[in-house]
């Protein structure tokens, strides 16, 4: 109706004015090439037209002349006075500030200034010289309400990525990556060791980043949106002058651990060690031993970690002519990482390439292929041979090596040099084993895609693409028969497991600006995907010789032989709407819809719908506002409104709606064992998400605010709801549509130029959000309950559960706890592992024996995830030198700090400094925190397997991430030498941290895939700081 | 269309349930499914019951010899258990309580699907109907052994567990909202399945599955040690006579006797002497974690010697210093550079783990009914079967005759004594310290007072010696709640009807 009503509009104007035409060339100012696509008005009028593939247009002017307006996306708006000419060419000039305001929205484009969903950007410049295994590390602290953690100093650990909170309880709450307009696959592919899908792309090669938040810029991603995209785009073909660009970067580094665990040397371990046995009425076991009359003293954290050495390099190639675009890179990473036998290497190289075929036919492909290594190791927090746990365990007064230069080993454990006993954890010689077993994961990676767009008719644009995922991944691990897993007999195990996604997209783009004040924008489209996952593997055990166990499984060589493998898949397939309508650039709407079949819900509800709107108010525009004088410092303000259902495709398994019986084995007999619970009636969850938001500019845009207020409801959350375990259903969980969630919290960012001064500046960029998680539904078979956590209606998701402990009894070194009731103490009594009620005016006092510390004296002590967190970016800028401090913070949570726990164990085995401050006797009490050491009364004297509040720590810490420091050298330096761009930088990362957590890092994450059990700090490898130097050199 | 071809996918690594018990081929494996989950756990609490080897792999072994003082825990690994800390939240007890319980369910959803069956016939139905209830009657004898109090304590008012006999998943609420059932009532029950398996079952089967897959003979078996846990003397004669000829020392149905050495039962799993054993092979394997070998053998013959003998047993004066049981059951070994202790010699494979889980021996059978006859003053009989386990381990000098015993007493002490030293590693000790606990003659009292492993060195073993240390793990009296495991807490916060009925104290 709208179009028939203007078409009219432009016909009277047409037939009642006395017309003459005026032709022209609209080009750029940048490079001289036409710029097709300009809007050219007649400025008061509804009279227009677009510029041809050739930058030239014709458009009937009112003989009286007038004026012409030319808009273009990324150019700066011009006006010119028609006056007496007949043709009129336009430089037109890019508006650096408008160009960066272009954003990828999905499926498409769109302005900044007409965005009405929540959306943040941040360019891959900003990370990309920062030495990470993968870029998503860098992520941390750069976009409001996008909180990142990073869970160990592993290389290949994928951090954590949480937009606007946890958004699923027993499915994946990790948001949708998209390459490309790729959906791509993430987490970890190995079976061995952690890989990082997202490391197989090189940081070098990636343009930018868009982080969808909201309902409203999610929706168009439907189900897979629940969690929020991340829309990265790699590089494309520049124009610049016109010549064909070269770069090359690259940065050496050496990186060493942030922090080591406090563990006691050989004296303090044997005066401690037999402080235990003499508590226990054992005989003493702990003796020093001394090697060619030196005391041994031995750092078992040196066989463990080392100072890594890193190097990157990048090379691209890129240019742009009228019809060509095209971006060629290379990729070089190998990372030695600051823990033993711990490495990645990384070769990628990138094809981007665009070709107008006709004036309506274009076509490209975008191709990245990656080989990335990851070398690991058994990192396990509570395995023999896990790498921490063993270095902590480890005797101090039992050397490494013997005097012989051999390791120090008998049988199958570190030699107990002249100590009584074995360390009561059997370990095995970390150094040995590090040294002799082989982990690797090897990806081979095909990310790509092929498009196709055609503009059919005026104003229509058809685009498709076919995208293809292919993840090759192969695992290898030698164990060695001497020392540690591989005991007694060596072993081996390889495996293939490709996981290959193919997408296919189908979109068209209507797009017109009406009568000047109505722009129009509308997309729609079906796209269908189907991934699947397969693996085989071989596992063999009694190695003939361990010449063979290096690189791959040889035939012949094993005795024992094992088989494993899998096939499974999934299927989308999708339709997708969205239009956008802005009126005068004032009143913005957006409204989108996705229907979404997925394989892995019942047939018969696997279809969903998810709608949503915004609407947006550029308030800046209006007159009242412009004219009030008080506003005159407001540049810009746009209220922004939103609201969704999209559902939630991460879904832990393929089938889980299916009803299935699975393969077993009973000795040399095949069986099928009943496998899991169906659920005929699975079908979607729906996530309604709200946001209310606001862009600020202030002082003419040197100051911007982008502010939010979020709320998601989860409702008929497809949980896995837990099973009494006496019902033996499998899993002891039925997926269900049950449960509710809510998260909701504010974002604030902040950017400015602080001070401008004749070359000196200072930007300042700061972000800021809150989440509040609540789980507000479950089943009514009730509580989630983990072993130190709950999931609890009323509460945060995975909410730490567990005693209040009230310090040692200083008559008798018992630890006291509050009972449930929040008024009686209790003291465990350590000689006789019962409890008795505490009398603080009789202390010594134990009277009679009472119930022990049960699930009821349980109470909830705290969140597991942050409820906020941010980042802050300063810059400074002086003539060639610019300067990055780049820090950041989160913080609400609690941390579960089990390594402490471990480090007071009272076993036979090292422990941490903290013990030397225990309770000796009524006048020797220590701290008053850490009770009586007893030999073998572990799980009395610390409660092991059980939270309480004597190892559960604040998880509040700000961190000084980033500094970088450059130069860059003048360009009258650099055009002798025909060079466009050198810089030199040196930078620190992981430069300072601020925090009360006693623990290695109050990142740390034992479980970082889960939303129940997050928050456990177990043994964890310590995060690296790393020194790199580097340059940037284009020509 | 193609949304169809990219949407509708069948899983293609499992079998719909629809289709399993149409078809005689599927039901022959879902048979053999219950077993492998009997022998490994399918799905552990928190990573870590599923390669442990719990319900009736290594776990079962060691779970119940560390309740006991025969062995000692020479590392840190049973340390809750050993030292009787545990909670409902110990990994033990959480573990062994799911793990008994999906046997159970994997059985009834078998049964279920075997009720109704037209693809096989009525009576290989009931074949297979009777191996599933004997493996539900193991799982639940287990369960009543670790977490309901003994017999002998007023059965007919103390709690057992609940006894489900139908596919939970078929009614999630009305399986949650069943209550224990009294020890008396599970024990009857657990009566009546081994009744039925023994109607159902065959006498023999082929090869390696005669000693991995039910009998008629394992049935009565089974039967002759829970009415011994009943106290019902004259059922375990009942029961026993069926399978044993006590001259004989053999049994006409199954072919069951005594292999002439008394490690013949394990240098070979599958001999006349093995009833019922959990199958295992170099690709089913217990592996580093859940493998007998690798769990009690020590670092010589490349085991990790977690678990060790108690030289309070070792040094008992009933233990014949030549007896030969002393170097085949046991072995003289050390853990890295570590003191000489004992280790448990029974299991042979700690490198691939291919050992079978021994869960009724021939002998055991032997020693019960002897036990039986003695406890109903048939002392010559009792004698019979006594000796002719013990005779082929000891010397002509120390073989007990008509004339050794004083009283009915000392010759049941000795039959007591003899099942410590038959079953030394074998998960024996438990089930006999509960179920004695509440004999007025023979009982510990409790949970027996313990060793630490690094209370003794090579200089406390001397057999013969009846020296005896002073465990600093002390005894816990019957009366206590500790001698009971609590229901596991995952099943408290998801149970409300188990809720109210924890064990007290916890």
């Amino acid at each position: 109706m709208l179009k028939v009503f203007c078409a009219l509009m432009l016909m009277t104007s047409i037939s009642w004015a006395q017309t003459r035409t005026v032709s022209g060339k609209v080009t750029s100012s940048d490079d001289g090439a036409a710029v097709p696509g300009v809007n050219i008005i007649v400025k008061g009028t509804t009279n227009g037209t677009t510029t041809d593939a050739n930058g030239s247009f014709n458009l009937s002017v009112p003989n009286d002349g007038g004026t012409l307006v030319f808009t273009f996306i990324g150019m700066a708006t011009q006006e010119v006075a028609i006056g007496e000419r007949t043709i009129i060419d336009v430089q037109m000039t890019t508006d650096s500030k408008q160009l960066s305001e272009v954003v990828v929205v999905g499926y498409g484009t769109q302005e900044r200034k007409d965005l009405t969903g929540s959306l943040a950007s941040v360019k891959g410049s900003d990370i990309s010289n920062l030495a990470s295994p993968s870029f998503d590390q860098q992520l941390a602290g750069r976009a409001a309400g996008v909180n990142v953690s990073i869970p160990s100093g592993l290389i290949g650990q994928a951090p954590v990525i949480r937009i606007r909170g946890v958004n699923s309880i027993s499915n994946g709450a990790d948001p949708l990556i998209v390459v490309d307009n790729m959906p791509i696959t993430t987490g970890s592919n190995s079976a061995i060791i952690s890989n990082n899908a997202l490391a197989d792309i090189n940081p070098n090669d990636i343009e930018s980043f868009e982080v969808l938040k909201d309902g409203s810029a999610t929706a168009i991603y439907g189900s897979r949106g629940a969690n929020g995209v991340i829309l990265i785009t790699t590089k494309k073909g520049h124009k610049g002058s016109g010549k064909t660009n070269v770069s090359y970067d690259n940065y050496f580094g050496w990186a060493n651990t942030f922090k080591q665990y406090n563990v006691l040397n050989a004296d303090q371990f044997v005066q401690i060690q037999n402080e235990k046995f003499a508590n226990a009425g054992a005989p003493l076991q702990a003796v020093s031993m001394k090697i060619n009359g030196q005391p041994v003293n031995t750092d078992w954290q040196k066989q463990v970690f080392r100072t890594g050495f890193i190097q990157n390099h990048a090379v691209s190639i890129n240019g742009a002519t009228d019809k060509t675009s095209y971006f060629f890179s290379l990729g070089w990473t190998d990372q030695k990482g600051a823990t033993v036998s711990n490495a990645l290497q990384r070769y990628t190289f990138r094809a981007n390439f665009d070709h107008k075929a006709t004036n309506w036919l274009s076509f490209g492909t975008d191709i990245g292929l990656t080989r990335t290594k990851t070398i690991g190791l058994n990192a396990g927090s509570n395995a023999l041979s896990g790498n921490i746990f063993n270095a902590l365990n480890e005797f101090p007064n039992v050397p490494v090596y013997n005097a012989n230069g051999a390791y120090n080993i008998s049988g199958n454990l570190t030699g107990s040099g002249a100590n009584l006993a074995n360390n009561d954890f059997a370990l095995p010689n970390i150094g040995y084993v590090l040294a002799h077993n082989v982990n690797n994961s090897t990806a081979y990676r095909l990310i790509g895609n092929t498009h196709v767009e055609a503009t059919v008719l005026k104003d229509f644009k058809i685009r498709t693409q076919i995208g293809v995922d292919a993840l090759l991944n192969d695992d290898f691990f030698y164990r060695d028969p001497k020392q540690g897993d591989g005991y007694p007999s060596g072993s081996i195990f390889q495996q293939y497991s490709p996981t290959i996604r193919w997408n296919w997209q189908n979109t068209i783009n209507y797009s017109k600006i009406l009568a000047e004040d109505h722009k129009i924008n509308i997309t729609g489209g079906f796209e269908y995907q189907k991934a699947t996952f397969s693996n085989y593997s071989a596992f063999g055990q009694q190695l003939s010789n361990s010449y063979f166990g290096q690189n791959n499984i040889i035939g012949g060589t094993l005795l024992t032989q094992q088989i494993g493998g899998d096939y499974q898949e999934n299927g989308f397939s999708s339709y997708f709407g969205r239009a956008n309508y802005s009126y005068k650039d004032k009143y913005l709407l957006q409204g989108t819809f996705r229907s979404d079949a997925l394989s892995s819900l019942a047939p018969n509800v696997r279809t969903g719908f998810f709608p949503g709107a915004s609407l947006g108010w550029r308030i800046s525009n209006e007159e009242f506002f412009k004219s009030a004088r008080f506003l005159n410092s407001v540049s810009a303000l746009k209220l922004r409104a939103s609201y969704a259902q999209v559902g939630n495709s991460f879904i832990s398994s393929n089938y889980p709606y299916a009803d299935t019986f699975t393969g077993v084995t009973y000795g040399i007999q095949n069986g099928l064992s009943y496998g899991n619970t169906g659920n005929i009636n699975l079908k979607w969850e729906t996530s309604k998400k709200l946001d209310f938001g606001f862009d600020l500019g202030l002082l003419n845009d040197k100051i911007t605010v982008t502010a939010d207020y979020y709320q998601n409801k989860i409702d008929g959350l497809i949980l896995n709801s837990p099973t009494a375990p006496s019902l033996g259903i499998p899993g002891n969980a039925i997926t269900k549509n049950i449960g509710q969630m809510e998260n909701s919290g504010f974002e604030l960012r902040v950017a400015t130029t602080a001070v401008q001064r004749g070359e000196f500046t200072w930007n300042v960029d700061v972000n800021f959000a809150t989440n509040h998680n609540k789980v507000t539904g479950l089943d009514k078979s009730g509580d989630i309950l983990k072993t130190y956590q709950v999931t609890r209606v009323g509460e945060s998701i995975g909410s730490f559960l567990g005693y209040i402990y009230e310090g040692v009894n200083k008559a008798n070194g018992n630890p006291l706890y509050l009972r449930g009731d929040g008024k009686t103490i209790v003291q465990g009594n350590i000689s006789d592992q019962s409890y008795y009620n505490y009398d603080r005016a009789n202390p010594s006092t134990l009277g009679t024996s009472v119930a022990p510390l049960s699930n009821a004296d349980k109470v909830i002590l705290g969140k597991s995830t942050p409820t906020w967190f941010g980042g802050l970016n300063n810059t400074f800028a002086y003539k060639g030198f610019d300067l990055t401090i780049f820090t950041r913070f989160s913080g609400g949570n609690k941390i579960m700090n089990l390594s402490r726990q471990g480090l007071l164990s009272q076993n036979f085995t090292n422990n941490g400094t903290e013990i030397l401050n225990r309770w000796k006797s009524s006048t020797d009490v220590g701290n008053g925190s850490v009770p009586k050491l007893v030999y073998n009364r572990d799980p009395f004297i610390n409660l092991t397997n059980n939270t309480t509040t004597r190892f559960l720590e604040k998880g509040d810490f700000f961190r000084i991430q980033n500094i970088v420091f450059g130069y860059t050298l003048p360009k009258a330096v650099l055009e002798k030498a025909k060079i466009n761009k050198l810089r030199f930088f040196a930078q620190l990362q992981n430069v300072l941290l601020i925090t009360n957590y006693k623990g290695i890092d109050p990142e740390s994450n034992l479980n970082p895939g889960s939303n129940t059990q997050s928050g456990l700090d177990s043994n964890v490898n310590p995060q690296q700081r790393t020194l790199t130097l580097g340059l940037n050199l284009g020509f | 269309m193609a949304s169809c071809s990219v949407t509708d996918l069948q899983p293609k690594d499992n079998l719909a349930s629809s289709i399993i018990f149409s078809d005689s081929a599927n039901i022959e494996l879902a048979v053999v499914g219950v077993y492998h989950s009997t022998q490994t756990q399918l799905f552990g609490y928190n990573g870590a019951g599923d390669s442990r080897g719990y319900p009736f792999g290594a776990a079962h072994v060691e779970q119940a010899e560390m309740r006991g003082e025969d062995c000692v825990n020479t590392q840190g690994f049973f340390t809750i258990v050993y030292a009787n800390t545990q909670t409902s939240s110990s990994p033990n007890c959480v573990n062994q309580w799911a793990g008994l319980f999906e046997v159970i369910n994997q059985a009834n959803t078998a049964i279920d699907g075997l009720s109704s069956t037209k693809a096989i016939s009525a009576s290989r139905a009931a074949g297979f109907i009777g191996e599933m209830k004997f493996l539900r009657a193991m799982a639940y004898h287990d369960l009543l052994i670790f977490y309901a109090r003994p017999y002998g304590d007023n059965p007919t008012s103390n709690l057992g567990v609940p006894y489900r006999v139908t596919p939970s998943q078929k009614s999630v609420d009305g399986a949650t909202g069943l209550s224990r059932n009294t020890v008396d009532d599970c024990y009857n029950k657990i009566i009546a399945d081994l009744d039925f398996a023994e109607a159902n079952l065959p006498a023999t089967r082929s090869s390696q599955l005669q000693v991995t897959r039910a009998t008629k003979g394992a049935a009565i078996a089974l039967k002759t040690r829970v009415y011994q846990h009943m106290n019902n003397w004259a059922k375990v004669i009942t029961e026993a006579s069926k399978i044993v000829t006590i001259a004989s020392a053999s049994s006409p149905i199954g072919g069951y006797t005594l292999n002439a050495a008394p490690d013949g039962a394990f240098t070979n799993p599958t001999t006349v002497e093995s009833v019922f054993s959990m199958e295992y092979s170099s690709v089913d394997q217990g592996s580093v974690n859940g493998g007998l070998g690798s769990c009690f053998l020590p670092n010589g013959p490349g085991g990790r010697g977690l678990i060790g003998v108690s030289p309070n047993l070792y040094n008992k004066s009933f233990w014949a210093t030549t007896d030969l049981r002393r170097s085949l059951y046991i072995v003289n070994g050390t853990i890295g550079a570590g003191k000489l202790v004992y280790y448990i010699n029974k299991y042979k494979d700690p490198k691939t783990n291919t050992d079978y889980t021994p869960l009724i021996r021939y002998s055991e059978v032997l020693l019960n009914y002897s036990e039986a006859l003695a406890r109903t003053n048939d002392l010559s009989n009792s004698l019979l079967l006594l000796n002719a386990v013990r005779n082929r381990a000891v010397a002509v000098v120390d073989r007990y005759n008509g004339t050794t015993f004083a009283s009915q007493n000392s010759q049941i002490q000795a039959i007591l004594n003899e099942r410590r030293i038959e079953f030394i590693g074998e998960g024996r000790r438990w089930p006999d310290i509960h179920r004695l606990s509440t004999d007025p003659t023979y009982t510990t009292g409790g949970i027996p007072n313990k060793l630490l492993y690094s209370q003794y060195d090579a200089s406390s073993f001397q057999a013969g010696s009846d020296m005896t240390t002073a465990g600093s793990i002390t005894s816990i009296p019957y009366s206590d709640f500790r001698f009971l495991y609590p229901i596991s807490n995952v099943e408290i916060a998801n149970n409300p009807t188990l809720a109210s009925q924890q064990n007290p104290g916890y």
